[in-house]
């Protein structure tokens, strides 16, 4: 008799290939890593000084409510009314902690019963697959297009609705690719989810973070920025990258209120309120740091340069879309191999640390993800070692 | 800025900023309440700007002991910078002592919108010492400072300190819905105005519908008789409502003055520098 599975349920959830990658990582000396999504900034010293006031005042021991401190919610409205996105801080917009719970709270709420079915685009971000199975559902992807930027199949995305279909989750800009999906692409997904009855969760954790193509950069857009599509939209925001805030855990999640106040249940149930602390430091970063994001998004420009420049000095081995948002470059592997095979190889043998494409949905294999939001210091080490590496194999 | 810092320049600026008051006697507005203070500003603003008023108002967070003062003299913060607060403390000199009669004409038909923010006991007490307001706005009281007040009635006390400041001619505006708020009606004999969707608000919202594109309500006032007609505001939350009945109160309470404005506009005063 076979022995008795413990946690069938959880047996079928994975710990994110990102963590695996790193502790597999840790235990080899001297290792550059580029696979974590972690700017190598420390948060600016505004945001510090205000939440060390905060505590000195002893206003951050006692639990805040569910949905978050009036003051940040309140700028939290101001901040999206600047962005075209109107949303009422007492009942549409919940303070959570950051982006991943906002997700999970939300995909628990939209699936129910047989509606089951999260369509995730392939490559995608490595938790969006396991918050839906955490939630109870069925993670679906769909493969984006490489040859046309990692732009949106809408053939492929058709067929994978279903009556089972309960949402759409995607980040905007996209993590692994850096692709920043067109107005025209999102109101097709609207158009579609209003035709089949599925919401959409967006996470735009990465959107203060686009480059200039050729010179020129449009406006971002968010599908939260049109009105008659509230009650199908539920945007998700994380001051994570944008603040090199990832350890304070603060985010937001905001919605039409017939939505969000069944996401701020379960949001109660699971963590009671965000770290107050960590709000407190998002009051400060909202409103004083729009500075240092411009510095962040500056140095990021040149990392990604220095990146790119990197990679054309390696075609022979990688090509790769030029990213335009994020800070992440998405390589394909030139001749195809194993993602998982390449990426274990090259930190036992090069000491450099990537994600293999396979984490982040099918279509992902193939390909490894560079992060460029680590010191340009350690993208040249990290490239000199993986030039290093091709040479030997020649 | 440490709190070495801190006292000295709080001090500095707040008796610059006395002087300031005393000298140009501005119109000042007050708006105070734990939360919804930014649109009820925005919201008298721009009504006062609808009449033609030179209007000026706090910036955010401008609105404790050091921010208050820095409002009312129009100067930014130098915040950790000791050699910025330097040039700061100067040219707050320089404007408290500017006696040029351009200078003080210019103040003199200004109307002030603060802020005041509170979060210990004996806050108000602290900013009214700087300047008194003619007229106060009052929103609500939350749970937002509950932490160094005990209560939410202690909060209350601080308004009511506040609205007891008023002079006898002056204005309270106040939330019909917050029942602390309400009562500090009781505590000031002036000119008392309430907002709300309480039916003995004078300027009264009902039949609140959501739209896709923002708020629809019905607005009544009484006057000789009851007015009452739709309105839409393109916004959401019911705290944009409370908004547009308090720019329907400063509407009716400031009536435009020709005269003054083409007084101001043939002195070429219809901008701020």
């Amino acid at each position: 008799m076979a022995p008795k599975v413990l946690f069938p349920r959880t047996q079928k959830i994975n710990l994110s290939p990102i963590k695996q990658i790193e502790l597999l990582a840790s235990k080899i000396p001297d290792v550059v890593s580029l696979a974590q999504g972690i700017p190598s900034f420390d948060t600016p010293e505004v945001i510090k000084k205000a939440t060390i006031k905060a505590l000195n005042k002893g206003l951050v021991a006692k639990y805040s409510l569910t949905y978050g401190l009036p003051e940040l919610r309140e700028t939290i409205e101001e901040k999206l009314a600047q962005e075209g996105m109107y949303y009422d801080f007492e009942n549409e917009i919940v303070v959570t902690a950051g982006s991943i719970e906002a997700i999970t709270a939300s995909l628990i709420t939209i699936i129910d019963g047989k509606k089951d079915e999260i369509l995730l685009f392939s490559p995608s971000y490595t938790s969006y697959a396991e918050a839906v199975k955490v939630a109870g559902g069925k993670p679906v992807f769909v493969n984006l297009d490489e040859k046309n930027g990692w732009s949106i199949d809408f053939d492929n995305l058709t067929k994978k609705i279903t009556a089972n279909t309960a949402g759409i989750l995607f980040a905007n800009p996209n993590n692994p690719t850096g692709t920043i999906f067109k107005k025209e692409e999102l109101l097709k997904i609207a158009e579609l989810a209003e035709k089949k009855k599925f919401y959409i969760i967006t996470d735009e954790v990465y959107k203060d973070f686009l480059y200039t193509v050729d010179g020129e950069s449009e406006p971002f857009f968010s599908l939260a920025q049109i009105p008659e599509l509230r009650k199908r939209v539920i945007r998700v925001f994380s001051l994570s990258k944008a603040y090199a805030m990832t350890g304070w855990r603060i985010g937001f999640v905001h919605s039409d209120v017939e939505i969000i106040s069944e996401i701020v249940k379960v949001h109660d149930a699971m963590v009671t309120c965000a770290p107050v602390i960590s709000q407190y430091a998002a009051i400060a970063a909202l409103d004083f740091a729009e500075k240092d994001i411009e510095y962040f998004r500056n140095e990021y420009t040149r990392r990604r340069d220095v990146t790119m420049a990197h990679l054309d000095e390696l075609s022979e081995f990688f090509s790769y879309q030029k990213p335009n948002g994020a800070y992440f470059v998405f390589p394909k592997l030139l001749p195809k191999r194993d993602s998982w095979e390449f990426a274990r190889e090259l930190l036992e043998k090069a000491h450099v640390a990537v994600v293999p494409g396979a984490a982040f949905g099918p279509n992902g294999e193939g390909h490894i993800r560079i992060s460029f939001g680590r010191t340009e210091k350690d993208i040249d080490r990290a490239f000199g070692r993986i030039k290093k590496y091709f040479k030997k194999q020649v | 800025m440490n709190d070495i810092l801190k006292k000295p320049i709080a001090f500095v600026l707040k008796w610059l900023a006395k002087a300031h008051v005393a000298k140009t006697k501005p119109y000042i507005i007050v708006i105070a309440g734990t939360t919804r203070r930014t649109w009820m500003k925005e919201a008298v603003e721009q009504a006062l700007h609808e009449r033609n008023f030179l209007v000026r108002a706090n910036k955010k967070h401008f609105n404790a002991e050091i921010g208050l003062p820095l409002s009312i003299l129009d100067l930014p913060s130098g915040e950790g910078d000791v050699r910025a607060w330097m040039e700061i403390l100067w040219e707050a000199t320089k404007k408290a002592l500017d006696f040029r009669k351009q200078a003080i004409d210019r103040e003199k038909t200004e109307h002030l919108i603060l802020e005041m923010a509170i979060d210990s006991p004996h806050d108000m007490e602290y900013l009214l010492s700087i300047v008194k307001p003619n007229m106060v706005v009052a929103t609500t009281i939350t749970m937002i400072y509950q932490e160094q007040f005990e209560t939410l009635d202690n909060i209350a006390k601080e308004f009511a300190v506040l609205a007891e400041a008023l002079p006898w001619n002056g204005i309270l505006i106040i939330n019909a819905d917050d029942d602390r708020i309400r009562n500090l009606a009781n505590v000031y004999k002036g000119k008392v105005v309430t907002y709300g969707f309480a039916e003995d608000a004078q300027f009264r919202a009902v039949d609140q519908k959501r739209t896709e594109t923002g708020e629809e309500f019905r607005f009544e006032v009484k006057r000789k008789e009851l007015e009452s007609y739709r309105k839409k505001v393109s916004r959401f939350g019911q705290h944009h409502i409370y908004a547009e009945l308090v720019r329907e109160i400063v509407l009716d309470n400031f009536k435009a003055q020709p005269k003054e404005f083409f007084s101001r506009m043939a002195k070429g005063m219809l901008q701020r520098d």
